[in-house]
């Protein structure tokens, strides 16, 4: 058991972590690249089925390895090397550190087999994204707090569930559960807030661009999509999660279309198509989840993607607004380009990624005649120009510039890196077969036909078409749409400040009296005890001797008469 | 890095033509009158009628981009609105 868990992926990538704080220079760079390849190698050496372990008396399995998990793991070690690649210039090891041992912690949860193992890497993937989001600056201490805040509510109401899931069931073994009690309720609760599901969704855009550059790539791939596997794996077609995803698919778009930053903008982007994902687990069929991990996989490339553009942007003009870039296609040329191919591949234009993995979730809702999730699917996938399909590219590679900025393509790593992404995007889009194999059921789809084609590219053109003609209403503008977020950041801080003021308040009465009590009581004091009170003066000795002989003649006499 | 002050925005200008705009007129009645040669599955009796995800596409978007602006007008705030 200890060597194959030595062996894991996870282990890679935690020995990774340690190596980069006693390396410098060209061999800090090669352990950045060498241990998330060394991950992705491992992800295909872990024994198929489950090693199990005992602790405490509670049956563990550290690693279970199958289809499902082969595909994440494979996906998250890729995605970590890409994120490493693109970050090769950084030079924050507590960014890049914490970003393998996030990446180890989904990759731990991957291959988890148990509630317990899984709690364990979840709260590690929890702290060191913390770090991560708090690299970003001083700025970023503010989001990565609230962050954390989400997150280990979220990890108090999954370790809340799993107790009482272990309590009622007597299995610690992740299995497909309904939630039909509050341990299961709770456990569903916590995966989603993970998952950027309503209403604590908007840590991820409040937390995310208050990264660095190079920080929101790491951050892009790994919670979000960690919280799909896990539904994935416990609650396959549970109702509910079709609403909430087909909410988070909806609030995203909207949320984006009226964005100014990228970088938010993405975030919300990010929302939106983990709500697609998310209302294909409610889904459940065969043909959903396939649909499921294969727009994971295809969305943890093409995200991580727009992210590094939007990350090449920032680091080149400094600039995240819209309102400010503008035209920047000439002077990036590549990052443009392959900005434009992550762009098609979240709109799910046909030969991306996007369309044969995205398609399965929307026609697999059609098979069911899920009228509702169907329309609300579609609407959701024409609404993708809103954001990176169209909006995004148009405004900051090709829209007027305002005014026109001094830019260059970013350092060599960075475009590789981006070249790297827009490859596998189009690669995973003609070739889906690739991608298929990996998936957990037996295949039954065929993307490419003339019908599939044909209604995805009149849905995105006649979209653009309607975005071009409406270009105006989402011009951007400076400010920021209020969210959920406004109850603790805002309405929460003026509950507190007058809670603070009231008990203050109570506080100075409360001391003011006692003090004035006391005051009061010390005078009475002072009065008779004083150095001039009855009974703290100093009296004459005669006076003295008086009272004494007075006293003992009355103790006599009282004597004497008993 | 470089200065792009004297460099055309090619892209811009092939953006702001009306050869552009004339010939993405044309792909998109093409892409319609494409659904005269192409039979599509019919799961819910509307999906698969002639240019369906066509008018479905700009009324879906049209939809959005008008709940975007109601909630544009209801939720716009300041960028500095939770600076302290």
């Amino acid at each position: 058991m200890t060597t194959s868990f030595l062996l894991s992926p996870a282990a890679a990538l935690l020995a990774g972590a340690l190596a980069l704080l006693f390396t410098r220079g060209i061999a800090r760079k090669a352990a950045l690249l060498a241990f998330p390849l060394l991950a992705l190698v491992l992800v295909w050496q872990v024994p198929s089925g489950s090693i199990s372990a005992n602790y405490l008396g509670y049956a563990l399995i550290p690693i279970r390895a199958d289809a499902l998990a082969l595909l994440f793991g494979a996906v998250f070690a890729l995605a970590a090397f890409l994120g490493t690649l693109f970050a090769l210039d950084r030079s924050s090891t507590l960014e890049l550190s914490s970003a393998l041992v996030y990446a180890a912690g989904a990759l731990g949860v991957v291959f988890a087999g148990d509630w317990i193992t899984l709690f364990a890497w979840w709260e590690i993937m929890a702290i060191a994204s913390t770090l991560i989001v708090a690299c970003g600056g001083e700025k970023a201490y503010g989001p990565a707090f609230r962050y954390a805040l989400v997150h280990f509510l979220g990890g108090v109401l999954l370790m809340a569930g799993i107790a009482g899931e272990i309590a009622m069931s007597g299995s610690t073994t992740i299995t497909s559960l309904k939630p039909d009690t509050w341990a299961r309720w709770l456990i569903l609760a916590g995966l989603l807030v993970n998952a950027g599901a309503p209403p604590l969704w908007a840590w991820i855009s409040d937390a995310y661009p208050a990264s660095s550059w190079s920080g929101m790539v790491f951050l892009s791939v790994f919670t979000t999509k960690t919280a799909v596997y896990v539904l994935m794996r416990a609650f396959p077609g549970v109702e509910c999660l079709v609403w909430v995803g087909l909410a988070m698919g909806v609030y995203g778009i909207v949320y984006a279309a009226l964005e100014n930053d990228i970088r938010r903008l993405l975030a919300f982007a990010i929302v939106s198509q983990v709500g697609i994902k998310v209302a294909g687990v409610g889904i459940g069929t065969p043909l959903a989840l396939n649909g499921v991990a294969a727009h994971s996989a295809a969305a943890v490339i093409y995200t991580a993607l727009l992210v590094m553009v939007a990350g090449s942007v920032l680091r080149q003009t400094g600039k995240t607004r819209m309102s400010e870039l503008g035209g920047l296609a000439d002077s990036m040329p590549l990052t443009a380009f392959t900005g434009m191919i992550g762009a098609l591949s979240i709109a799910a234009f046909p030969l991306t990624s996007g369309f044969v993995s995205k398609s399965m979730i929307i026609e697999a809702a059609a098979r069911e005649h899920l009228a509702g999730p169907w329309i609300a699917l579609m609407v959701i996938s024409a609404g993708a120009v809103l954001h990176a399909g169209l909006r995004l590219p148009w405004l900051v590679f090709f829209g007027s510039p305002r005014p026109r900025i001094a830019a260059a393509d970013p350092p060599q790593s960075m475009r590789i890196a981006m070249a790297l992404a827009a490859v596998l995007c189009f690669v995973a889009g003609i070739v889906p077969d690739g991608l298929y194999v990996m998936l957990p059921h037996a295949v039954t789809y065929v993307p490419y036909t003339a019908s599939h084609v044909l209604v995805q590219v009149q849905l995105l053109a006649f979209a653009a078409l309607a975005f071009y003609l409406m270009r105006d209403w989402l011009k951007p503008q400076a400010g920021i749409t209020l969210d959920f977020d406004w109850l603790y950041r805002r309405l929460g801080a003026r509950l507190a400040r007058g809670f603070d003021d009231l008990t203050a308040g109570a506080w100075t009465r409360l001391v003011s009296g006692i003090n004035g009590k006391a005051a009061r009581l010390h005078d009475l004091l002072l009065t008779h005890h004083g150095p001039a009170g009855t009974f703290g003066r100093a009296w004459p000795t005669g006076t003295m001797a008086f009272w004494t002989t007075f006293l003992l003649g009355a103790f006599l006499l009282i004597a004497a008469m008993g | 890095m470089r200065d792009t002050r004297k460099t055309s925005a090619v892209p811009l200008k092939i953006l702001a033509g009306k050869d552009l705009r004339k010939i993405g007129l044309a792909v998109l009645v093409v892409l319609v009158l494409l659904d005269l040669v192409v039979t599509h599955y019919r799961h819910f009796g509307v999906d698969g009628t002639f240019g369906f995800a066509a008018w479905f596409g700009a009324l879906a978007c049209f939809c959005l981009i008008l709940l975007a602006l109601a909630v544009g007008s209801l939720l716009r705030a300041p960028e500095g609105t939770y600076d302290d």
